[in-house]
């Protein structure tokens, strides 16, 4: 038809911007991971022999564990701590302004000012969480304690997006229709039973939306490590992007092309098999007919 | 002059929306298309107003080949099923719209007058200041209408305007939208799936399915002479009885047996009467709970259901498992289950082909 | 299954939101009873209060003023679980993370029924309703008519539901599928014997479902009766308007001593003692009648008074009439085999036994 024709050329423009900004650097990854690359003397074609270096490299096995981990608590906290929150916050009224705002805070503010601001919090010396903590007899050293630091980036992502999955959640809450409230009081459901079968099904869309954000976010969190712990310390709070960026810039970039095609290729997957899985859970379970 | 729409087709991934479509619409026709929801009614209205195009065939408008046209360029008016208004214009702005864009510029006494005229038409004198929120569904529709005719074109196209208002309204507008299409010549295409509307609007209609126009012509003809099964009993109120009968030879007279109760004498037809088995067609209001005649084949049943519908009752009745419906033009309710007797006039009765769904022969006399 | 009672209805939303003035009461001293087990349906235009009553019967809304007695027992301060109320909404409400067996089952799993006892109520219910091949579907996956019966089906599971409220259950379903539905609604309220009550602004599921109709308007009930009593006896203006497709036709009237009834330059003459008892409430009225009491013909007939026949609509069934007298349009009913055009004369004349008056909206005789 005409006008669907129409349609495509509006997209050149995005999809220029696309080719110069991720596609074309795209294929320079590739070109990198398939070469060995030593600076100033001529790439040497290997073949998939970085991308067996760095599967076998314990270094990257650790970044790999210690991401996973990362990301299964951030999930497992971040996603019934949002729709707490969401159920808890007002409908109606004034409160309503005042909830939104509060909840907007943190996502407003950029990622490397989170991190400075917390290393700020969290300084041996000067901080609030030291002090604060001391008081109940715990000493606490983000740049030297092994469990210290990972918890404290832990907590700051908590803080910093557990209100995206709280606004999601909210905005999907006020969705439902009052009738199937109505409805489920009138069939006598307890509040448990009424958020599993109304709340939970309707708020379907919007979470398997916000799990899938927050689970591709935090496999790629980078600015705040790099700002409160730079890493550290050893590399208890290196996580994936950070490993493979500190490979580029020691210039190995045949490893760090290969990690990050591998670092893509896990995203890709563990995203689409999220999704799948997501989507058909739960559809038309019931006593047994 | 007028609308020839000639040998259309509209394919639609993969398949036809409308198959090989032929219609003239005359000056002075209020021609409906009839046909319950999918059937490519819509479809064509889009193509004779231009939103869409056909894969093949010819659109005509007074001789000139709009085909390829524009909507902006067939100066047309359109009314569709969501009342459509400007939400921030007031009813007067909304009327005024067209005119304002128009080609040749209005002045503006002459734009009021036209906006008077046709919101006075429409019964809305009254609510031109108000904005389109703030007033009924059916003042809101009754707006769209005025604008669609302040614009003052040969053709407008409805789309089911009347289907998202109350039944009471409905009725209404149908009586009015008779009275004041005719005032305003050129032709109309309304879209619809009640059959009433056309019965009670209509010059002409075309009963469309699955994206063909089955028979199309004056409502008096279509109405008596349907050409298919399907046209018998969708354009009729409430609706044409159809069951299948068998053809026996009883007592040296020829019948379209239903059941032994239920059969019907057709000696003078047997000429026509080549098959096995017809369809039998009877529409509910000739079907009675009174003998009025001596002639009158009488069968029991049963009542499943009695609906109220505005001065009439529609009856479902059960006969030896075949579902009969008897329009009776009375208020009277009727318990489940309970024992009627029908009476049906032997002489109402059309027969249809059980294979081509073509009417083959009938013993109404018309 | 219980009697229902409204004693002395009033309420206003303004109020309940702590409005001190300038407020409205949605409903207006409402004074009903809805025997035990019977078919009921609350019949008006958009905005005319059966919502509203609909929310106080079930205990969403507590009336500003008066009482709801379920069986005689004040149920005013009980909430809906607490009354055994089930309601169908207007778009259907089923658990879409179940199948239709569990959505059924579900009332009587937290009622804490045993697995054995829900079972077989299932089954009872899916049978009535004709869900029996349904019941291992995803409910989700039903279309609108058959996620109804599933709402419906909850509804009735219980065997102590006092009533079943149904908010205008028909609005987005099919045309097509809106038959086939009323008469399972009216094939279970008559099985089981509940008490039903419909809430709709068209009259066509009111009088097919009810038995007992109430007409409101603007917050006041208007009149109760059977389809046949609204149809024949109408006792005001706005219900002989509702009720009949088309309405009645309203004409204000001048009646005189001498049975001459007048109105927009013409007239009739009824019965000097009819006339007399109308003239005991005054002279002037609004005359009401039917179209299909009205007696149209083509032929001349003297005293009878004449109109030019301005629309004929035919039905196939019959024609209606729009008739022209001056400045007045009567609709009238005539035949299919009545041979009449737009622009004929046509001679009218209104049957006594057909005529109703009206006097400030309200039946007078």
């Amino acid at each position: 038809m005409k006008y669907d024709n129409k349609a495509w050329l509006f997209l050149i423009p995005s999809l220029a911007v696309m080719a110069l900004s991720a596609f074309i650097p795209l294929m320079t990854v590739v070109n990198y991971s398939l070469h060995y690359i030593f600076s100033g003397a001529i790439p040497e074609f290997v073949g998939f022999a970085n991308f067996i270096e760095v599967l076998r490299d314990p270094k990257f096995q650790g970044a790999l564990g210690r991401q996973l981990l990362f990301t299964i608590a951030i999930l497992a906290v971040q996603m019934p701590l949002g729709i707490a929150i969401a159920l808890s916050m007002p409908k109606k009224g004034v409160g309503v302004a005042i909830s939104l705002v509060l909840l907007g805070i943190p996502l407003l503010i950029p990622y490397n000012v989170v991190g400075i601001v917390w290393r700020l919090f969290s300084q041996s010396d000067i901080g609030l969480i030291p002090e604060v903590l001391s008081w109940i007899g715990y000493s606490y050293n983000v740049s030297l304690d092994p469990v210290d630091a990972p918890v404290t980036i832990f907590l700051l992502d908590v803080w910093h997006w557990t209100p995206l999955v709280a606004l999601l959640a909210y905005a999907g809450y006020l969705a439902i229709p009052d009738a199937f409230y109505r409805a489920a009081e009138i069939d006598g459901a307890s509040r448990w039973k009424t958020f599993r079968y109304v709340t939970l099904p309707k708020l379907r869309p919007v979470l398997v939306l916000g799990f899938l954000l927050r689970f591709m976010d935090s496999f790629k969190i980078y600015a705040e490590p790099l700002l409160l712990t730079g890493g550290g310390p050893g590399d208890t709070t290196t996580f994936m992007s950070l490993f493979v960026a500190r490979k580029a810039q020691s210039y190995e970039l045949g490893y760090a092309g290969a990690a990050s095609l591998i670092y893509l290729f896990i995203v890709m997957v563990m995203s689409y098999l999220f999704f799948q899985l997501l989507t058909k859970l739960g559809q038309g379970e019931g006593q047994k007919a | 002059m007028g609308i020839v729409v000639e040998n259309v087709t509209k394919l639609h991934q993969g398949y036809k929306k409308l198959d090989n479509i032929n219609l003239e619409v005359n000056d002075g026709d209020f021609s409906v298309l009839l046909a319950p929801t999918g059937s490519g009614k819509t479809t064509l209205l889009r193509l004779l107003s231009g939103i869409e195009k056909p894969t093949s065939g010819r659109i005509i408008f007074d001789g000139v080949d709009v085909t390829r046209l524009s909507v902006q360029k067939r100066n047309i008016a359109m009314v569709y099923q969501q009342f459509v208004n400007y939400p921030s214009f007031t009813i007067y702005e909304n009327i005024a719209s067209p005119l304002r864009v128009a080609k040749e510029k209005l002045s503006e006494k002459e734009i009021d007058k036209r906006v008077r005229m046709n919101a006075e038409l429409l019964g809305i004198s009254h609510i031109l200041d108000h904005l389109p929120q703030e007033v009924s569904g059916g003042q809101q529709q009754r707006a769209a209408m005025a604008r669609a005719l302040a614009k003052g074109t040969k053709y407008v196209f409805l789309d089911e305007p009347l289907a998202n208002l109350d039944y009471k309204l409905r009725e209404e507008l149908r009586s009015e939208l008779k009275l004041i299409f005719r005032e305003k010549g050129g032709a109309i295409v309304y879209a619809t799936p009640e059959p009433i509307d056309a019965l009670g609007m209509a010059s002409h209609v075309g009963f469309m399915h699955k994206g063909r126009i089955l028979q199309y012509g004056p409502v008096k003809d279509v109405y008596h002479n349907p050409r298919y099964v399907e046209v018998g009993e969708y354009f009729s109120y409430p609706t044409m009885n159809i069951i299948k009968g068998r053809k026996v030879e009883e007592d040296g007279r020829l019948y379209l047996k239903i059941t032994d109760q239920f059969k019907i004498d057709v000696s003078s037809l047997h000429q026509s009467l080549m098959k096995d088995s017809y369809y039998l067609g009877i529409h509910a209001h000739a079907v009675s709970t009174n003998r009025e005649s001596k002639s009158m084949v009488e069968i029991d049943g049963t009542i499943e259901l009695s609906e109220a519908v505005g001065s009439d009752t529609e009856l479902h009745v059960d006969h030896e498992g075949k579902n009969i419906i008897v329009l009776m033009q009375e208020v009277i309710s009727y318990g489940i289950g309970e024992h009627i007797k029908l009476y049906l006039d032997p002489e109402r009765f059309y027969i249809f082909d059980v294979d081509t769904h073509e009417l083959c022969a009938k013993t109404v006399k018309e | 299954m219980a009697t229902i009672e409204l004693k002395d209805v009033w309420h206003s939303y303004d109020l309940e939101e702590g409005k001190s003035k300038d407020w409205q009461y949605a409903v207006e001293d409402i004074n009903i009873t809805y025997e035990n087990g019977s078919a009921v349906a609350l019949l008006g235009p958009s905005g005319c209060g059966k919502t509203t009553l609909l929310k106080i019967i079930s205990g969403l809304t507590k009336p500003t003023k008066g009482s709801v007695l379920f069986d005689g027992e004040d149920v005013s301060e009980l909430s809906a679980k607490e009354r055994h109320i089930a309601q169908v909404f207007q778009f259907p409400v089923v658990y879409d993370s179940m199948n239709v067996y569990g959505n059924i089952a579900f009332p009587l799993a937290n009622d804490g029924v045993d697995s054995d006892t829900i079972r077989k109520r299932v089954y009872e219910v899916a049978e009535i309703l004709e869900l029996t091949d349904l019941l291992k579907q995803p409910a989700g996956r039903l279309n609108p008519a058959e996620k109804q019966k599933v709402s419906l089906g909850r509804g009735i599971v219980r065997p102590n539901t006092a009533a079943v409220l149904l908010d205008e259950p028909l609005t987005v379903i099919d045309p097509k599928a809106q038959w086939g539905l009323r008469r399972k609604l009216k094939q279970v309220q008559k099985e089981l014997n509940f008490t039903m009550i419909y809430v709709t602004h068209d009259q066509h599921e009111a009088l097919t479902f009810a038995e007992q109709v109430t007409v409101m308007q603007v917050g006041k009930i208007d009149q109760t009766g059977t389809p046949e009593q609204l149809h024949e006896d109408p006792h005001s203006t706005f219900v002989g308007y509702f009720i009949g497709s088309p309405g009645m036709n309203m004409l204000d009237c001048t009646v005189q001593v001498d049975g001459t009834v007048a109105y927009n330059g013409t007239s009739f003459k009824i019965k000097k003692d009819f006339a007399a008892r109308l003239l005991e409430h005054g002279n002037e009225f609004t005359l009401g009648i039917r179209p299909e009491y009205v007696d149209v013909s083509t032929q001349k007939v003297s005293g009878a008074m004449t109109g030019a026949v301005k629309l004929v609509e035919d039905t196939g069934a019959y024609k209606i009439l729009t008739i022209s007298m001056d400045s007045v349009d009567l609709k009238g009913r005539a035949p299919e085999t009545m041979k009449i055009e737009e622009g004929d004369t046509a001679w009218l004349q209104f049957p006594e036994e057909g005529l109703k008056f009206f006097k400030d909206g309200k039946k007078v005789i």
